[in-house]
């Protein structure tokens, strides 16, 4: 399954496989996850960035306080063009910076 | 009178966002009202820049530039003292007063946060920087949980200064940090206890240089607001559960601020 994605905070590292999981609070996250499927930038999604490798998120702008902290980071933070509760709950995932594209299988 | 870059009155006059959509994840219907206040607020304050009124978009413009030169200091200060002083409404009066102004309250604190919020935008909009180069309320809250994982300090003390918050913190059925035992206290610290710290300056340092990092300031102001916005949010979830604890009403998160305010008449 393939989505388009849109940079909310640049990066050019390809991230291939990455174990994701869709997560709706800070609760749900398991740890191991390298990348979590959120619909907001809730700030709560901070305490896990020493966790994580990137967010794909539905909603959220770069003046979030989330984009804000994950720039300092250099955490890549995703706007997904397509609804996430679409996709599978947890799976790998892999996001090209070039196509602007992610893949999940 | 200077005008608008095209960027920013394209910016300003589109139609809002839903503000809250990085607030609260999933509210209920208690929180409904939380939602409702901060869409109000943000709603003025976008009515005010993107006014067709030349003279009221271009003085609203105006306190921003002086926000943006000396008005946050203020703020600071505001904020700095309300930490201390903030305190629930007296028990004299009645429940339903009570939570009326603790409404008022947030609503209050929370509308700084607002103009603090544009302004933010408003300097990226014109210079298209905006870092967090000042430790901010979150740094610190992940400090304080590092600290109670490796016990140094007291779990009083670090209800002290972060009991008020929460996971999902705006919202009125999350528990705040305080009502958790030690052992859920500690499984949120793991996730940071390896947590790097970063050499940041404090937004005492910052606010008080001599060549002021504006933007991180503004970031820092902006957590620091949402801190000092808890405390009635925190009471105002605990006059709720006293309420359903006197029988009064079941399940009271899942009733909107209008039944409450209905069935205490």
């Amino acid at each position: 399954m393939q989505i388009k994605l849109s940079p909310i905070t640049n990066s050019n590292t390809l991230l291939n496989r990455l174990k994701y999981k869709r997560i709706s609070l800070l609760g749900d996250y398991i740890p191991g996850m390298e990348c979590i499927l959120v619909k907001t930038l809730h700030p709560d999604y901070y305490l896990l960035f020493n966790n994580i490798k990137a967010i794909v998120t539905e909603n959220g702008s770069k003046l979030s306080h989330l984009a804000i902290l994950a720039r300092e980071w250099q955490m890549p933070i995703y706007l997904s063009e397509e609804p996430l509760d679409n996709l599978p709950l947890e799976g790998n995932i892999l996001i090209n910076p070039i196509k602007n594209e992610a893949i999940l299988d | 009178m200077r005008q608008y870059s095209t960027d920013e009155e394209k910016y300003w006059s589109r139609p809002p966002e839903k503000p809250t959509c990085d607030l609260i994840i999933n509210p209920s219907p208690a929180s409904e009202k939380i939602i409702e206040i901060v869409c109000d607020l943000a709603d003025k304050h976008r009515k005010q820049i993107a006014s067709r009124n030349i003279l009221t978009r271009e003085f609203y413009r105006l306190k921003l530039e002086v926000y943006l030169k000396e008005g946050h200091k203020d703020y600071y200060n505001r904020l700095t003292r309300f930490d201390h002083k903030f305190s629930p409404p007296p028990m004299s009066k009645n429940p339903r007063e009570r939570i009326e102004s603790l409404y008022k309250a947030f609503e209050t604190e929370y509308g700084r946060v607002i103009f603090n919020n544009i302004a933010l935008t408003h300097y990226y909009l014109k210079h298209g920087v905006v870092a967090s180069n000042v430790k901010t309320s979150e740094d610190d809250k992940i400090h304080y949980l590092k600290k109670f994982h490796e016990k140094n300090i007291s779990r009083v003390q670090f209800n002290d200064k972060y009991g008020h918050y929460a996971l999902n913190a705006f919202e009125l059925s999350s528990k705040r940090f305080e009502e958790y035992s030690d052992e859920e206290l500690s499984h949120i610290a793991t996730l940071v206890y390896q947590f790097p710290e970063r050499d940041k300056a404090s937004l005492d340092e910052a606010i008080n240089s001599a060549n002021p990092d504006i933007p991180s300031i503004l970031v820092s102001l902006r957590e620091l607001g949402k801190y000092n916005s808890l405390f009635p949010i925190k009471w105002i979830r605990y006059e709720l559960l006293g309420l359903q604890r006197a029988g009064k009403i079941e399940d009271i998160f899942n009733h909107t601020y209008a039944q409450v305010m209905e069935q205490m008449k």
